[in-house]
């Protein structure tokens, strides 16, 4: 009972942030909804994994759970990695662009 | 010599440079007027003396790598009409007498570029090891471009403003020679190799680039497919 409400709380929290970003990131907001959505139906009844698990070949819900975390945070990486370079490719033209307006 | 010399420009991307740039700069500045340095933001005086040497100087405000900065003097050349661009070393390994033999071949082929080969021409104490590596990203090259190139990472090249333009360069640091390579093929520009000589010394042995580099640029090739 303690773990639920200490998930609930932090699911809470993420749900508080994901609102707080407005309108903008229209389709992250989406699957971060549905995400924290399903984190409250599996804290709060948790049998639920266990029968998709059996479903879908895994013993446990829990460890069907870390799975498909695993994978989870494997694309949001990957995400994260192809923002970065599109980030460093705008600062090398713009720190380009500074340097051929600062040539004496 | 059959081009103008006005009409050539040699980009010399630089970093922490300052004990060999000067040289390197007076010595191409004898055959070549237009010389443009691009210091990828050195820590040391570069700069200041690639200057007083007479070159040009543009300084990238936050260190890029190479590639970066090949492309940057691309862009100052192509701006500064510039028919044909030359990129060359800093740390005094390639030989300016080169380039002029580069340019003629380049003309009277017509290509879109030339590209050095000191495997063709001579590699002045070059050690085992490097020569075997390079074998290795020849392979590498046939395999992924289908280019047959004897040296396939030599940094000294003609491009005619024509490929300068077609090429843009978004691998910043090392993985610019294959990008370039990768380019030709891309937008199937025409190339020949002309032997060049390459004088390996203990400095230039010093900021080369070394065996584990190798891994650096597959990874940023890598990289650069999985984002592009």
């Amino acid at each position: 009972m303690i773990i639920q409400i200490i998930l609930s709380l932090g699911l809470a929290g993420c749900l508080f942030y994901v609102i707080s970003l407005g309108k903008a990131y229209r389709s992250m907001r989406i699957i971060l909804f549905s995400v924290i959505a399903v984190g409250f139906v599996f804290v709060w009844i948790p049998d639920i994994t266990n029968s998709i698990a059996r479903m879908v070949g895994v013993g446990r819900g829990a460890d069907l759970i870390m799975y498909i975390w695993i994978v989870l945070n494997l694309l949001f990486i990957l995400r994260l990695h192809i923002k970065l370079r599109e980030q460093s490719e705008a600062l090398t033209q713009l720190a380009r662009l500074i340097a051929l307006n600062n040539v004496d | 010599m059959s081009v103008d010399p006005d009409a050539v420009w040699l980009v010399i991307p630089a970093y922490n440079e300052e004990r060999m740039i000067g040289r390197v700069v007076e010595d191409v500045k004898r055959h070549f007027p237009n010389v443009i340095v691009v210091d990828d933001a050195s820590t040391d005086s570069t700069a200041l003396e690639a200057k007083s040497a007479g070159a040009r100087i543009v300084q990238h405000p936050i260190n890029l790598g190479q590639g970066a900065a090949l492309q940057t003097g691309f862009n100052y050349a192509l701006l500064a009409g510039a028919s044909y661009i030359v990129t060359f070393d800093a740390d005094g390994q390639h030989h300016v007498e080169d380039v002029s033999v580069m340019l003629d071949h380049l003309i009277a082929s017509r290509a879109d570029l030339a590209l050095g080969s000191r495997f063709l021409g001579k590699a002045i104490g070059i050690s085992r090891g490097r020569r075997g590596l390079l074998k290795l990203a020849t392979l590498f090259t046939k395999i992924t471009t289908g280019l047959s190139l004897s040296d396939c990472h030599n940094g000294l090249r003609v491009l005619t403003a024509k490929a300068a333009r077609t090429l843009s360069l978004r691998q910043n640091r090392m993985a610019h020679a294959s990008e370039i390579l990768n380019g030709i093929r891309t937008h199937r520009l025409n190339y020949i190799e002309v032997p060049v000589t390459i004088s390996y010394t203990d400095y230039s042995r010093e900021k080369g680039q070394t065996f584990g580099d190798a891994f650096v640029i597959c990874r940023d090739l890598i990289a650069a497919k999985i984002s592009a």
